[in-house]
């Protein structure tokens, strides 16, 4: 199980850093996304759009204000996946 | 042996694109930096939309590609337009509005020989509203 | 039933709210929704891009007006999507990997195949490519469109950079 978790975080966090171009290792579980890698609302929305391809899943876009860092992404994405980690 | 005249570049297809006014090129750090006003009306430009009047994000990229000209060599002089690597288009660009356009080149080599990349930042008043990455490669 | 759904395939251009200057997609040749889409346009010699002329041959059509045109055939694509709401403005928002492979010039009917990678209500992925007489002459890996409400949208009377949505910090990435 914590295999797996931690699989599911780090594919994560490489979508994530692919999205707002920054290098995986270069991310931390709460830095902000906005304050401290300058993202705009168009990266949220495209982070929002591969999660949702990568996993087959919807989020509503109002979840979109609570990603604001990649452990905040890794809870809504984990809560609207089903992981039970 | 005869020589020509130095010729402008220019890219090799048909513009899309109104007479747009924009600033003498200023360069700084690699960069060419001008400012871009840009026009109302147009044929495209009245199509998109009929209700809600707004600059096609395309056209973005179509500028970049024109502003790459200030930084390609002078030879060969007709450049064609192989890629448009990415374009971003944070937000909706109006007409009558002002973009201050920051274009660099990337100092590796493109894809094929003679191949040039270009990067362009649109700004409007200090905000970033696009940016756009293309190839240009000599017309053959 | 939604507009799109009982809309045939060859009208469904005319959903789109582009005026006819910049309509650039003719026609739906084949549609799954949900999946895929095959769209054609043809490039006509009287487009205002041609308007200003050659002095030296013919003129290529503007590469940026061919993935204009398969945008928007990525557009109907969604539109025709069960997830899509007909409420807001489909709206190209990023492009990553566009490929000119060969020129395109009036008189050529460009035939766009449209891959649906994913899409939701507000946002929707394809990938594409064009082709004129079976030989590909350019390809897209991505393409994201997002819709926007209309209220977010400037009015045609609206004065010059009267803009809807407030200006958020950035800076280049």
């Amino acid at each position: 199980m914590t295999d797996v978790s931690t699989t599911h975080y780090e594919d994560l966090r490489e979508l994530v850093a692919d999205v707002l171009e920054v290098e995986p290792d270069e991310l931390t579980g709460d830095g902000s996304f906005i304050e401290e890698y300058e993202a705009d609302s168009l990266r949220a929305i495209e982070m929002l759009a591969r999660i949702e391809k990568k996993y087959r899943i919807e989020i509503p876009q109002s979840e979109l204000e609570k990603m604001e860092n990649l452990d905040a992404v890794y809870a809504v994405t984990a809560g609207y996946a089903g992981w039970s980690e | 042996m005869t020589t020509t005249a130095a010729r402008s570049p220019r890219l090799g297809h048909a513009s899309p694109l109104t007479e747009m006014p924009m600033s003498d090129p200023s360069y700084a750090n690699d960069a060419v930096v001008r400012l871009v006003e840009i026009p109302a009306g147009g044929a495209y430009q009245d199509s998109h939309f009929p209700e809600h009047p707004i600059f096609p994000g395309v056209f973005l990229a179509e500028l970049c590609c024109r502003l790459a000209l200030d930084l390609v060599d002078h030879a060969p002089a007709v450049w064609a337009v192989t890629q448009i690597r990415a374009l971003r288009l944070v937000a909706p660009v109006h007409p009558g509005e002002t973009l201050e356009v920051r274009t660099v080149r990337d100092a590796q080599a493109g894809p094929a020989r003679n191949s040039v990349d270009v990067w362009s930042t649109f700004s409007r008043d200090g905000t970033v509203v696009g940016t756009a990455y293309v190839t240009l490669e000599p017309q053959p | 039933m939604s507009a799109v759904r009982s809309t045939a395939p060859a009208v469904l251009p005319q959903l789109l709210p582009h005026g006819a200057g910049m309509l650039l997609v003719d026609r739906v040749e084949s549609l799954t929704p949900g999946r895929c889409l095959v769209a054609a346009h043809t490039v006509r010699a009287d487009e205002p891009c041609f308007a200003a002329g050659a002095d030296d041959g013919r003129l290529r059509y503007p590469p940026t007006l061919l993935l204009e045109s398969m945008g928007q055939a990525a557009a109907l694509l969604w539109m025709a999507s069960t997830a899509y709401q007909h409420e807001q403005v489909p709206m190209l928002a990023t492009v990553r990997g566009f490929r000119l492979l060969g020129p395109v010039f009036a008189g050529d009917v460009v035939r766009h195949r449209v891959r649906l990678e994913h899409c939701g209500q507000q946002s929707a992925m394809a990938s594409a490519t064009t082709e004129v007489d079976g030989v590909r002459v350019a390809e897209v890996e991505s393409l994201l469109a997002v819709g926007r409400r209309p209220a977010e949208l400037p009015a045609a009377s609206a004065a010059p950079g009267e803009v809807a949505s407030p200006p958020t910090k950035e800076k280049r990435a």
